[in-house]
Order: C-alpha cells, then sequence, then structure tokens
C-alpha cells in the first residue's frame, strides 16, 4: 500500500523528464538551425532609447564568427547592450543548460513556443524563456534574465538574407536605475526640466532598437577584426 | 584720436606686469587640467555613466579634447573672473592712485572719450584672455586627447556627436566672453568711485563669492531671487551642450548680462563725468 | 573781453560741503605776463586751479580761455594750454620718455622722438630719459612735469610750485626758462607758489587771494609800490625817549633804543624824513623792506590793506 503513495511522484517525475527531453530536443532544433551560420557581417544601427540618455543612433559594423566572435565596429564612441547582440540566440543554447519544454502560447497574434533555458555554469544568466517559431526554427523572443544587470526583454524581427532567416529588427527593453541629476549643477534652471526629470521610484525603463541590414553570411572574415579594440 | 586713446590705453595695459598673471596663469593651469585628465578622465566618465554601466558594454573613448574643454570651461569660468578683476578694478583706480589724472584730464579730450577709451581697451584685454584660453583648452585639448562625441551630463546624459560640436563651443566662447565682460563692468565701475585699485578688486571678488555660494541655495523661493544674479546666467553657455539647445532662456541670459553690462557701464560714464578729480 | 585776455574768470564759486573754497573770485590775465596767483594755505588756489583745468566742477561761475567760454565742448582749447597741477605724477613702470611720448600723444598726433628729447633736454634731463621714472627723484619728476606742459607749445602755461624741489641751480634755470618764454616767445605764464622771492622775482602781475575771493590783483611792481611797507629808521640818539606818534602817511609799529620800524608807502618816504627832521629827530638811515612777502602777510595775515 505504501507503495501507491510513490505514484503521484513518478508520475510528475516522468511527466518533468518528458517535458526536459522535449525541451533539449527543441533547443537542439533550433541550435542547428542557427549553427548554419558560421559567420556574418551586416551593417548595423543602434538607437537608444532611454527617457534621461540623449544618444545619436550610431551606425556601423557587425562581424560574427563562431563560437563566440562578435565585434560591434562603430566609429567613435558606442553603447551596446550587455545582452541582445551578435548570435546571442546561438550561445545562449551552447552553453549547458536545462531545457524545459513549457508548451504552446500566442504572443502578437503569433503561435509560438515557450522554451525554458536554465544554464548549469553561467556565470551571467540565469534564466532564459524563449518564445520559438517552430515552423521556421527561429526565436521570436527571448527574456534573459542577469545575476547583476536585470532582465533583457528581446523580441526580433527576421528577414529572409540569402536563404537564411537572420534578425532585421532587435528590441531590447530593460530597466535602468533612475538618473539624479549632480549636486553642483551648473547654469540656469529650466524648471520644466528639473520637475520632469525628478520623477519618482528608483528605476526607469529603457530600450534598445538594433536594426541589421545588408548581411554577407558564412563569409571569410579576418581574425584581426576581432583583436582591434 | 579715439582709436589712437584706445592704442595708448592699451599699451598701458600691456605695460604692467599684473596684466600677465592672467594669461600665465591660464598657460599654466589649463595644462594640469589636461595632466589631470589624462590620469583621472576615465574615473569621472564612469562616474557619470555609473546609472548605466550595468545594462551597457561601452565601447570608444570618452575622453576628447570637446569634453575636456568643458570641464576647462566648467572650473576656469569660476577663477577666471577673478583674474579679469586684477586690470577691471585698476583701469580707473590706478590712474587716481599714480596721480595722473592730473596730466591726462587737462590735455584735450573729453572725460567721456577718456572713459569710453579706458572701457574698450580693458575690454579687448578681457577678450584676449577669452581667447587664450578657447586656444589653449580647445586647441590644445584636441591635439593631446583628438575629437570624438562629447558626453554632458547636466538634467541628463547627453552624448553629442563629434559633427555637431564645434559650432557649440564658438557660440559658447563668445557668450564666455560676454559674461567675463560683466565681471570687467563690475570691477570698472567700482574703479571709479576710488583712488585705489585693492578695493575694486577685493570688493567684485567678494561679489562674485557670495552671488555663487548663493547660486548652490536650493529652495525654491530663492530661485526668484537668483534669476537676477549675473552669477546664474554667466554659465548658461551650458545650455548650448544640451540635445536641444533652449535658446529662449540663453536670450534670456544674453539679455541679462548686457542688461548689467549696459546699466553698469552708463552708471560709470554718468559718474565719472560729473565726479571732482580730486587726485 | 580783449582780446589779448588770455585767462579771465568771472565770479566763480565753489563749495565742498560746508565749506566754501571758492567764493566769488575774479581774476583776468593778460599775454605775456607771467602772472602770480599768490594766497595763504587753504585759500583756494589749488581749487581755482584745478576748476580752470575742468579736474573739478564749479558750482557757478564762468571761466574764458583766449576769449572762449570753457564748456564740456570746448575741449579743444586745451590743446593751447599746458599745465602741471601740485607734484608732478607720472607711470612710473614708464621711462620718462616713454610718460612725454604718452602725454604728447593725448594731444592727437605724434611728436618726433627728436622733438621729445629736445625738450628733456631743455628741461635737465638729457641722459637719464630712458630711465623708469620710478628711479627719478622728485626734482626730476618736476623736470619732467615741465616737459609734459610745454611739448606742444602752448600759449598759456599753468604751474602750480614749478620749482618744487628742485636745487638752487635748478630754480634759476626754471625761472630763466619761463622768462625766457613770456619775454621772447610771448607765452603766458600763469603760475602758483609759496616760494614768494620766486614769484617776486619773476612775475609781471599777480593776484593775491584769500578765503576764496580775490584780495588784490595787479602789476607786481604798481602794487608794491603802492602798497604800505615797512620802513625801518635808524636814529643817531635813542628813538625811545622821543615822542613820536601815528600821522597820516604812515604808522609806527615798534620804536626800540636807535630803531624806528613805522608801515608807509615808499613814495611817502620823503615826507617822512621832513617830519622826523621837524620834531628834531636825526636820522642816520632809512631802509623799506619793499618784499612781497611784507606785502602778502600783511594782505592775509594781519589784513591791513593800504
Amino acid at each position: 500500500m505504501k507503495y501507491f503513495i510513490l505514484i503521484p511522484f513518478l508520475i510528475i517525475f516522468n511527466f518533468i523528464y518528458a517535458l526536459s527531453n522535449d525541451g533539449e530536443k527543441l533547443a537542439n532544433e533550433i541550435l542547428n538551425e542557427y549553427k548554419k551560420i558560421k559567420s556574418f557581417e551586416a551593417d548595423i544601427a543602434v538607437k537608444i532609447d532611454i527617457n534621461y540618455l540623449n544618444a545619436p543612433e550610431k551606425k556601423g559594423k557587425i562581424y560574427y564568427q563562431s563560437p563566440n566572435n562578435t565585434k560591434v565596429d562603430i566609429e567613435g564612441f558606442s553603447m551596446l547592450p550587455k545582452q541582445g547582440t551578435g548570435n546571442f540566440i546561438a550561445e545562449i543554447l551552447s552553453m549547458k543548460s536545462t531545457f524545459i519544454y513549457v508548451g504552446e502560447t500566442k504572443l502578437n497574434n503569433e503561435n509560438l513556443v515557450h522554451l525554458k533555458v536554465i544554464p548549469n555554469n553561467s556565470k551571467e544568466i540565469v534564466l532564459v524563456d524563449m518564445y520559438i517559431d517552430n515552423s521556421k526554427k527561429i526565436v521570436k523572443k527571448a527574456d534573459i534574465t542577469t545575476k547583476e544587470n536585470g532582465t533583457f526583454y528581446i523580441s526580433l524581427d527576421y528577414k529572409n538574407f540569402s536563404g537564411f532567416f537572420l534578425p532585421s529588427l532587435v528590441n531590447i527593453e530593460f530597466v535602468v536605475p533612475n538618473f539624479k541629476m549632480p549636486k553642483a549643477f551648473v547654469g540656469p534652471r529650466d524648471k520644466n526640466k528639473v520637475d520632469e526629470m525628478q520623477k519618482d521610484g528608483e528605476t526607469t525603463k529603457g530600450k534598445v532598437i538594433l536594426k541589421y541590414w545588408n548581411y554577407l553570411v558564412n563569409n571569410k572574415i579576418d581574425k584581426s577584426i576581432f583583436d582591434k579594440k | 584720436m579715439f582709436l589712437r586713446l584706445v592704442k595708448l590705453e592699451l599699451f598701458k595695459i600691456f605695460s604692467k606686469w599684473r596684466t600677465y598673471i592672467g594669461f600665465i596663469a591660464i598657460g599654466i593651469l589649463v595644462p594640469i587640467i589636461h595632466f589631470a585628465m589624462l590620469a583621472e578622465g576615465q574615473t569621472l566618465i564612469e562616474v557619470s555613466t555609473r546609472v548605466l554601466r550595468n545594462t551597457f558594454d561601452f565601447e570608444g573613448e570618452l575622453i576628447n579634447g570637446y569634453m575636456v574643454t568643458r570641464i576647462i570651461m566648467q572650473f576656469l569660468f569660476i577663477n577666471i573672473p577673478l583674474l579679469i578683476t586684477l586690470v577691471g578694478g585698476d583701469m580707473l583706480a590706478g590712474e587716481a592712485t599714480s596721480g595722473t589724472y592730473r596730466l591726462v584730464l587737462v590735455r584735450p579730450i573729453s572725460r567721456l572719450q577718456l572713459i569710453s577709451a579706458k572701457y574698450i581697451a580693458g575690454a579687448i584685454y578681457v577678450i584676449l584672455m577669452v581667447i587664450w584660453l578657447y586656444i589653449l583648452a580647445l586647441g590644445l585639448g584636441i591635439l593631446i586627447f583628438g575629437t570624438g562625441d562629447m558626453i554632458v551630463v547636466r538634467y541628463a546624459i547627453n552624448i553629442i556627436p563629434a559633427s555637431d560640436v564645434l559650432w557649440r563651443y564658438e557660440i559658447a566662447f563668445l557668450y564666455a566672453i560676454m559674461s567675463m565682460l560683466v565681471v570687467y563692468t563690475i570691477s570698472f565701475f567700482f574703479s571709479s568711485f576710488v583712488e585705489n585699485s585693492i578695493g575694486p578688486i577685493i570688493t567684485t571678488m567678494a561679489i562674485l563669492i557670495v552671488l555663487n555660494i548663493l547660486n548652490l541655495i536650493d529652495i525654491g523661493s530663492f530661485a526668484v531671487i537668483q534669476e537676477f544674479f549675473f552669477t546664474t546666467h554667466m554659465n548658461a553657455w551650458i545650455l548650448l551642450f544640451e540635445k536641444e539647445v533652449n535658446y529662449d532662456i540663453l536670450l534670456r541670459s544674453t539679455y541679462i548680462l548686457l542688461g548689467h553690462v549696459v546699466v553698469l557701464t552708463g552708471a560709470t560714464f554718468i559718474y565719472f563725468n560729473k565726479k571732482d578729480i580730486s587726485s | 573781453m580783449e582780446n589779448n585776455t588770455v585767462l579771465k574768470i568771472i565770479d566763480l564759486h565753489k563749495n565742498f560741503k560746508n565749506f566754501k573754497a571758492v567764493d566769488g573770485l575774479n581774476l583776468e590775465v593778460k599775454k605775456g605776463e607771467i602772472f602770480g596767483f599768490l594766497g595763504p594755505n587753504g585759500a583756494g588756489k589749488s581749487t581755482t586751479i584745478r576748476i580752470i583745468l575742468s579736474l573739478l566742477k564749479s558750482d557757478s561761475g564762468k571761466i574764458f580761455f583766449f576769449g572762449e567760454e570753457l564748456t564740456p565742448n570746448s575741449r579743444a582749447l586745451f590743446s593751447r594750454v599746458g599745465a602741471l597741477v601740485e607734484k608732478p605724477d607720472f607711470y612710473l613702470y614708464l621711462s620718462a620718455y616713454k610718460n612725454l611720448e604718452y602725454f604728447s600723444e593725448l594731444y592727437g598726433r605724434k611728436f618726433s622722438k627728436s622733438k621729445l628729447l629736445e625738450i628733456l633736454e631743455i628741461v635737465g634731463l638729457k641722459g637719464r630719459e630712458f630711465d623708469k621714472v620710478k628711479a627719478y627723484s622728485l626734482g626730476m619728476k618736476q623736470r619732467l612735469g615741465l616737459a609734459q606742459a610745454l611739448i606742444h607749445d602752448p600759449e598759456l602755461i599753468i604751474l602750480d610750485e614749478p620749482t618744487n624741489g628742485l636745487d638752487p641751480q635748478g630754480m634759476r634755470e626754471v625761472r630763466n626758462l619761463l622768462i625766457d618764454l613770456a619775454e621772447n616767445h610771448g607765452k603766458t605764464i600763469f603760475l602758483s607758489s609759496h616760494i614768494l622771492k620766486e614769484v617776486e622775482g619773476m612775475a609781471t602781475s599777480m593776484a593775491i587771494i584769500n578765503k576764496g575771493k580775490t584780495i588784490v590783483q595787479g602789476n607786481v611792481s604798481d602794487l608794491l609800490h603802492e602798497s604800505q611797507t615797512k620802513i625801518f629808521i635808524e636814529t643817531i640818539s635813542s628813538a625811545d625817549k622821543l615822542n613820536i606818534q601815528d600821522t597820516s602817511f604812515y604808522k609806527i609799529s615798534k620804536i626800540q633804543d636807535n630803531r624806528i620800524e613805522l608801515y608807509a608807502t615808499k613814495k611817502d618816504i620823503p615826507k617822512i624824513i621832513d617830519d622826523l627832521r621837524s620834531k628834531e629827530i636825526d636820522i642816520y638811515s632809512i631802509n623799506s623792506v619793499n618784499s612781497l612777502e611784507e606785502y602778502f602777510i600783511k594782505l592775509t595775515g594781519d589784513g591791513h590793506v593800504s
């Protein structure tokens, strides 16, 4: 009789095992698709949208060489989000992780599959929620939760470049600490602006939009590009 | 004749050693600040942008000649006025101290001509001082640090593209000239009352220091009074480094400073024209 | 106004707070005169000179240079005037030459180097032209002061204490220079000095002022001749036993032993001699102290005016 108590646990365990198995299978399928891209270079535009940051849109070039070399070459100064550039999907799926198939879901009228990725040994990433278009084997959305830098909510649009579905628009949202005006404030005050900047709360939302175009896929890229500072 | 008078006044200004104190001071201070930025500039950038460092990787250099020049302007524009009072305060009081009014004013030149020539000569000195600062700060700064996008932290963190910076500095330095002319005019004004240049120099310095301290008081109701301090508006050049330049505020500050110059110059001219020369 | 009037002051007034420095002063200076402007301390001399030179503003009154009224718009008149007011002050950080060059350029033109050096030589500064004025003695500054007053060949030269700080040789040089300028070059000299002997030796006309008013003005020799003079008479026998009383033409000041001091005009000396002889007083010698100093003290000191 006492063995009957084990049955629910066995059922749940089997269920989780099955989910994990399905998750790993899906992850491998997606990874294989992304691994077809061994290298690429493309034009990139970076636009940052945070209410207290006024930075111009920056244009440059992005280079990727598998497994994990990404170089963004923008003249002068640029700010790039810590997550969401290059072939980050492949990099995440390549990590030793636990993959859990959550199930199907609908996002923005699209039928997507929700996959949870729990890296085993990552110093940075704690959890990734991926939403996958299973028919095209592309990740449409990825919510990356980091240990120290909060969560990055990434949505991707794709276009067909030379037979490969590659991101044309990557939208990365995040939360940043609120800006505090410097104590030694200099110059005449614009009261409206001062009031506007004294927002409540400790944090505010921000967004980065990455645009990609002019892809050259699986081309030869000079290694020295990745050594440039 | 008037140009000759201005030339003669310039000759007198540049014959005195105290005139060169300002130029030498700038010549020493600016390279010191450059050196400090070479050593600690990166820390300054990191502190200014620390709020975003967890979310972004920063690529490229934010320390460049443009950024350093702004630091120099912000720092030296508090101190350069003190150097200007050394000459401004001596323009009229110095003549009284040396007793030379008794020789100058018994010649076929009117008091109005004399005081106008003195004012203009002193103004030329001020302009030359600011140009010298411009050349050293921006010129030498670009030579040492190069150019690039410029970061300005004020109401917000502004990153101005390199191609969009130089015209802002050109206007900023013109504005700086006007700010310094206000200080010069104040010391010139006080110089007309006394027979020793120490008084107007110290009085002008005291006014600058007191008003700058009062500017730091961050109480809502006090802001109304602060609006009339010329020290509040001396730094309005900083508005030129916002993403959207608020020309309304900049123009308003310009008018307030010009107003100071016009009123004080007029008062000085009227008083000097009427006063008895007993020195 | 006569054509040869170089300077004329009409009813000049100047108050400082509650003190009347100039109180209705009038005077007139003619072309070619060496005019002595005298008065005790606080009489208003410096104030008057400063008003003439527009360093001070008068409360009322008029000043005319060369027949033209001095107004704020008539600064051009000063191109015909040279002046040295009180102690000469210059830009100590410049040389004498540079100072002179600067002050001369204020007349609207550039003087040649040779002209500047010439005037410096005339005033006795040859060899020290390029030294900084900081190193100059008072006497040297005085000479430089004269140079700046003369450089532009003015018609009227206004000098306040022109020999101040000079040694006797220097004083004589300046005196001779001023006399030469007046007699041989037609300049008019208006000078104020407390060294009455200097003025007496040079001036052809003078005015004495006190408490801001002109007390007397005129030709020096005429004034001194007409004025009461101190006369010393030595008698053969002791005079203090003699009963000598004032008369209409002399006034006894002191009688002691053989000396009689009295005041009378010079032209009455023959009458005095006759009068004393009539009183059987034998005269050993008779001397008059016919000095400007005496005249001055009389006018401004004990107030005795003829």
